[in-house]
């Protein structure tokens, strides 16, 4: 009975390798200018077709993803962009499309964009800006210098703050007053944060150059 | 004739790696420096979670007097605790005798992480219930049988007491937990299939997730 059957044939070649190959195409690495001293971590994702621009010590913690496929992004000195956090968005929700021209996203020096926030495409953000856990900077809304958006908080699109603004969780703003020694503290605290990542966060820059 | 077995390295594979002693870790986890994470047992960290076991303290430049040695574990977390989807827990972190230091994270037994959370709590003490989309600022302290309500946020430094519930932006104390609070009531009558209550004893929860 089984003699009347044909005997398979050794599929040698339909055979998968041990080595599992991922089917989905790898996106194509975006021109980029790091500075060498900027950390990128080993899962951070850098995508898009514009110029991304990273400054001296900066900090793309893994799983962060910068996307620069509407425009260049530009991302200054210090900066610290931690796990899950979104700089250029994707289809922004900036429903005019009625200037065009390349909408920068510019990230000042010093910026800390915390986990799960979102920086949208066009956005700019001044020195020593604050986005915290979730905190949303829709497209092309520009922040003044020491802007803190707290965890959840929201900047709408075209929306322009002016330096030491708070924007709080319930939406809520307030201009913050500065204290000069307070600000001075946070600084010093900051570089030693940003100078401490070269310890503990191994860089891979060199596989985006 | 022997035919080839055409099922080829078709073992079934869970989505989780259990360990020895019960904890079941989601391959699709994103965790970094494993080495600084304990898990106390039978703990559960779901896929897309994200531990942050690398960011640790700092080597002190002069060894300790007393010859004790450094442990270098950045977050411990207990038995019987349960990590959400998409939580991201990071040791929190600040200028510490002129040095910027990050301070080991302790999450303790029968702890409900909800999904997308970011926890970066100095502790987090037993039977804690933390609701979904939650953000724990740096070093907030958070003690015995509280619960967290969803979309929360616990202030940096806040010590919240036991038994207290904690809900808003900026997070504050809302009220007590009530006397039944980890109390499984319908454990003895129905064995519905839950068989677990906030802050109460998760191995049940633990045991059917798989």
């Amino acid at each position: 009975m089984s003699s009347t059957d044909p005997p398979k044939p050794p599929s040698t070649t339909a055979r998968p390798s041990s080595k599992r190959i991922s089917t989905v195409p790898t996106p194509p690495k975006p021109p980029t200018s790091i500075h060498p001293t900027a950390i990128i971590a080993n899962h951070a994702l850098l995508i898009g077709t514009h110029l991304i621009t990273i400054g001296a010590h900066t900090v793309i913690h893994p799983y962060a993803r910068i996307i620069s496929t509407e425009g260049p992004v530009t991302i200054g000195d210090g900066c610290v962009i931690w796990e899950k956090a979104t700089v250029g968005m994707m289809g922004g929700d900036s429903s005019s499309d009625g200037d065009e021209g390349v909408l920068e996203t510019k990230l000042d020096d010093n910026v800390v964009i915390e986990s799960c926030a979102t920086v949208g495409m066009g956005a700019v953000l001044g020195d020593g800006c604050v986005v915290e856990g979730f905190g949303v900077v829709e497209g092309g809304a520009t922040l003044g210098r020491r802007c803190q958006v707290q965890a959840f908080a929201r900047v709408k699109a075209k929306e322009v703050l002016t330096e030491h603004t708070i924007v709080l969780g319930d939406g809520r703003r307030r201009v913050s007053k500065g204290c000069e020694g307070v600000e001075r503290g946070r600084e010093v605290a900051h570089e030693k944060m940003v100078r401490d990542f070269e310890r503990v966060v191994p860089s891979v820059s060199v596989k985006w150059m | 004739m022997a035919t080839r077995p055409t099922a080829t390295r078709k073992t079934a594979k869970g989505e989780y790696i259990e360990t020895d002693s019960g904890n079941k870790v989601s391959r699709k986890a994103n965790i970094s420096g494993t080495p600084n994470i304990t898990l106390g047992g039978k703990t559960v960290i779901m896929a897309d979670v994200h531990l942050r076991g690398d960011l640790t303290r700092p080597k002190a430049a002069t060894p300790d007097p007393k010859g004790a040695k450094q442990s270098s574990t950045s977050i411990s977390i207990g038995r019987c605790t349960v990590v959400s989807t998409g939580t991201v827990i990071r040791p929190p972190g600040r200028m510490s005798r002129g040095v910027y230091t990050y301070y080991p994270m302790k999450i303790g037994d029968n702890v409900f992480v909800g999904p997308n959370c970011v926890i970066q709590a100095a502790s987090i003490s037993s039977h804690v219930h933390i609701s979904e989309n939650c953000v724990l600022q740096p070093l907030c302290v958070i003690k015995e049988n509280v619960k967290i309500l969803p979309h929360t946020v616990v202030p940096a430094n806040m010590v919240v007491p036991p038994n207290s519930v904690v809900g808003g932006r900026p997070g504050r104390i809302v009220g007590e937990v009530g006397e039944g609070y980890g109390v499984s009531v319908g454990a003895v009558a129905g064995g519905s299939g839950e068989g677990w209550v906030e802050g109460g004893d998760l191995r049940e929860l633990v045991r059917i997730i798989k």
